[in-house]
């Protein structure tokens, strides 16, 4: 097997993993994968060696998604709707069980472009300057999302931390037919 | 002392990513000894990153399914068929 093949099969848990983030439905997850991997066969000379096979295949991926998308006139992109965690495993003790449970849930709760740029960064490794190719947007937005997403999630995690006032006020407003 | 910049936003990402020049982490690192509510916060979004990162960590060791490695064999087949009988594969 050539260095472009192996580089792309060392790249297969990652993208696998990449698809079942996006989309949630692990089916529905490796056939975005099968797709992606067509299109990067049949691409895979225009690789440029030396450069990041994984953000070269999440670009891939993404094509192949929003096109699948536009086709079908399918909801937006990682709107898949529940938690990620209904189809993703996790191997940790429980108190770290417990805590993945409410990050993936705080997570899923995010705006899909700050969902993509922590994805692309904090999980998958991507530098700066790979992710705002991946998702075709200037570096310092790559940057800007980033920080915003961090501390979304942080401020989601704090409330869940403490009881919901807001709760309250949400049933005395449906009592009152507002 | 050198005068150094103020530390913002774009840092405490860049540490939390491991982008961050060494030059700069140290400024950082010492930003956030002077200012342990700044510490305490990198720390909780440190950990909230740990914890999004094993999400789905199991995937990652599961093995590639033979449907995705058959579509790589015969590819090989193929385009590589010729250079595949050089090599007597």
């Amino acid at each position: 097997m050539d260095t472009r093949r192996q580089a792309l099969l060392d790249e297969l848990p990652r993208l696998r993993r990449y698809a079942r983030m996006l989309v949630g439905d692990p089916a529905h997850a490796d056939d975005l994968v099968q797709d992606c991997l067509v299109r990067a066969i049949s691409n895979l000379d225009r690789w440029q060696l030396g450069t990041n096979m994984r953000a070269w295949l999440f670009t891939i991926m993404r094509n192949v998604l929003f096109n699948n998308l536009r086709r079908a006139r399918r909801s937006p992109f990682l709107d898949c709707g529940g938690d990620a965690m209904d189809t993703v495993p996790v191997a940790a003790d429980q108190e770290q069980r417990m805590r993945v449970l409410d990050v993936d849930k705080a997570f899923t709760r995010l705006p899909s472009a700050h969902k993509e740029v922590f994805l692309l960064i904090a999980v998958e490794g991507l530098d700066y300057e790979e992710a705002a190719q991946v998702l075709g947007v200037p570096v310092g937005t790559v940057k800007s999302r980033l920080s915003r997403a961090r501390n979304d999630l942080r401020t989601s995690l704090d409330k869940s931390d403490k009881p919901q006032p807001q709760d309250a006020d949400f049933a005395e407003r449906i009592r009152r037919g507002a | 002392m050198k005068l150094q910049p103020p530390i913002t936003d774009d840092d405490i990402e860049a540490l939390l990513s491991g982008h961050l020049s060494a030059a700069r982490r140290r400024v950082v690192e010492d930003a956030l000894d002077a200012q342990p509510d700044l510490r305490r916060r990198v720390e909780a979004l440190r950990a909230d990153q740990d914890a999004l990162r094993a999400i789905g960590a199991d995937l990652l060791a599961e093995p590639v399914p033979d449907r995705f490695l058959a579509l790589l064999d015969a590819d090989d087949d193929h385009v590589g068929r010729s250079a595949r009988r050089r090599h007597g594969t």
